[in-house]
């Protein structure tokens, strides 16, 4: 059927149009339905509100995860700098990454402050003794793990 | 001379600096601490120090300073350029300025200890010292894993900037200074250019976790050592194979320097370098080291403005920076 306001193409679907006597419902081709400005009709009756009001704008993307200081997870991706110590605690898979990176797989074996010096002794002999296991020295990892049970089992300032 | 005295020699090896940054746990970093925490910070950090070190050190708040002020620390070395602009920041030092304490700079605090290069290992010994003073007032932030949380994860672990400062003209001129500073990127040494210093160079560690702080120093020290080494070597093969070039370069740069009417600060700056290799060579007599670093630090614009009392012109900046030359060259002898 051809197009009722051309004449000339055929048409490809019925649109309702705004026109002096008010809405209409006609059979048009794409070019005059574009010229027009005519929407594409659902159903039978007149077009809804929601398909008269302009799209609505894109709910806005989820913030991620927040520390308590404020700094986003966009921001440290985007940054890579921590808005607060617990920053590195909040976002640890983010700036491991990025830590590994700058600084190699590396742990932490210069001075400890004095109220965690037991805890880091602690952590400090179990990797010694996973690394005397993964090279096969029997011996002094019998030793460490010695060491690392009396520590463990002996409370000292610092270890609570 | 040995290897390792290279780093005694004053006019090759300028000085040494320690670095420990350090932050206050449950504050903020950076631009999101307000004011008023800011300011809280700055008396926290001065208690604490004045209960470290016996009362013997005070704040000096920099925004009590004018700008061409906080630039002459800056050209001290005794605050970092970050903190030229910078608010509700402060120095804590007491009678003797080479032990100090940045607040609210690259880090809450930084503990700074400066001195000759060949004292690294006592320098650092100091900045620890006082580092476990202040834990006794102030928690700082800490993680098992990475150890001391800085504000740039550049710094995590020890939280220390170890560096020496090495004057090398020889190994700038002959076009070898990017090869070095390659050769050091590869050990883990970052090679800066030394502010107001042409021709010199910072050597400092590039990383600060995995490594125990002593081990750092070594690897500064090592390092530094090497390049005065070469850069002796190749002073020695210029002047071998080059004889009196060496020797006449440096009396110009006297001459020039000793006459000038007006001298740029670019100029100036290479005036003092010739100068320095001069005395290092024995060509030139009577330079300490001193009175070169001093010399070094007046013909710097922030503290000829300083002593002037106001701004000045850039033709009065340069007729200011000729008087000093020629008041400091005047006292000295024309003949080797």
């Amino acid at each position: 059927m051809l197009c009722q306001k051309c004449g000339k193409n055929q048409g490809e679907g019925t649109f309702r149009c705004f026109s002096e006597n008010g809405w209409v419902t006609m059979w048009l081709c794409p070019d005059c339905a574009r010229e027009e400005e005519a929407i594409p009709c659902k159903g039978n009756g007149a077009p809804s509100l929601a398909d008269l009001l302009p799209p609505a704008p894109e709910a806005a993307p989820s913030p991620g995860r927040v520390c308590r200081c404020g700094a986003r997870e966009e921001e440290i991706r985007r940054t890579g700098k921590p808005g607060c110590a617990h920053c590195y605690e909040t976002f640890r898979d983010l700036f491991a990454p990025l830590i590994s990176k700058m600084q190699g797989d590396h742990f932490h074996q210069g001075q400890v402050p004095r109220s965690q010096e037991g805890q880091q002794n602690i952590l400090r002999l179990r990797r010694q003794l996973q690394q005397a296991v993964k090279q096969e020295e029997y011996e002094k990892a019998a030793l460490l793990r010695d060491a690392l049970h009396q520590m463990e089992s002996t409370p000292k300032e610092g270890n609570i | 001379m040995t290897q390792n005295a290279w780093l005694s020699d004053p006019y090759l090896a300028l000085g040494a600096q320690v670095r420990l940054g350090r932050n206050v746990d449950g504050l903020p970093f950076g631009a999101r601490l307000q004011k008023a925490e800011a300011l809280r910070l700055l008396h926290r950090a001065e208690d604490a120090a004045k209960r470290a070190s016996g009362a013997q050190m005070a704040l000096v708040p920099l925004q009590d300073l004018s700008p061409d002020c906080r630039q002459g620390l800056v050209v001290q070395g005794l605050i970092s350029r970050d903190m030229e602009e910078k608010d509700h920041c402060g120095l804590i030092w007491g009678q003797d300025k080479s032990l100090g304490i940045l607040v609210n700079g690259e880090d809450h605090l930084t503990i700074q200890a400066q001195g000759k290069a060949p004292d690294l290992e006592r320098l650092l010994k100091e900045a620890m010292s006082l580092e476990t003073l202040l834990e006794e007032s102030l928690d700082f932030s800490y993680d098992p894993q990475w150890g001391f949380l800085t504000q740039d994860p550049q710094r995590i672990g020890t939280g220390l900037q170890a560096s020496v400062v090495l004057h090398l003209p020889l190994l700038t001129r002959t076009g070898q200074i990017r090869n070095v500073a390659a050769a050091l990127r590869q050990v883990g040494i970052k090679m800066e250019n030394a502010y107001g210093r042409r021709e010199s160079y910072r050597l400092l560690n590039q990383m600060t976790l995995g490594m125990e702080e002593e081990e750092i120093i070594h690897k500064v020290n090592e390092s530094a050592q090497e390049i005065a080494s070469r850069e002796m070597a190749w002073r020695q093969a210029f002047r071998r194979q080059h004889p009196g070039v060496m020797e006449d370069r440096v009396w110009r740069a006297m001459g020039i320097a000793r006459c000038a009417r007006r001298m740029d600060w670019e100029e100036g700056q290479l005036a003092v370098s010739q100068l320095r290799l001069g005395a290092s060579q024995d060509i030139l007599p009577g330079f300490s080291p001193r009175e070169l670093m001093g010399l070094e630090e007046e013909i710097h614009p922030a503290l000829l403005t300083l002593r002037a009392g106001r701004s000045l012109s850039p033709q009065e900046e340069e007729e200011a920076r000729a008087r000093c030359f020629r008041r400091v060259l005047s006292q000295k002898p024309l003949e080797d």
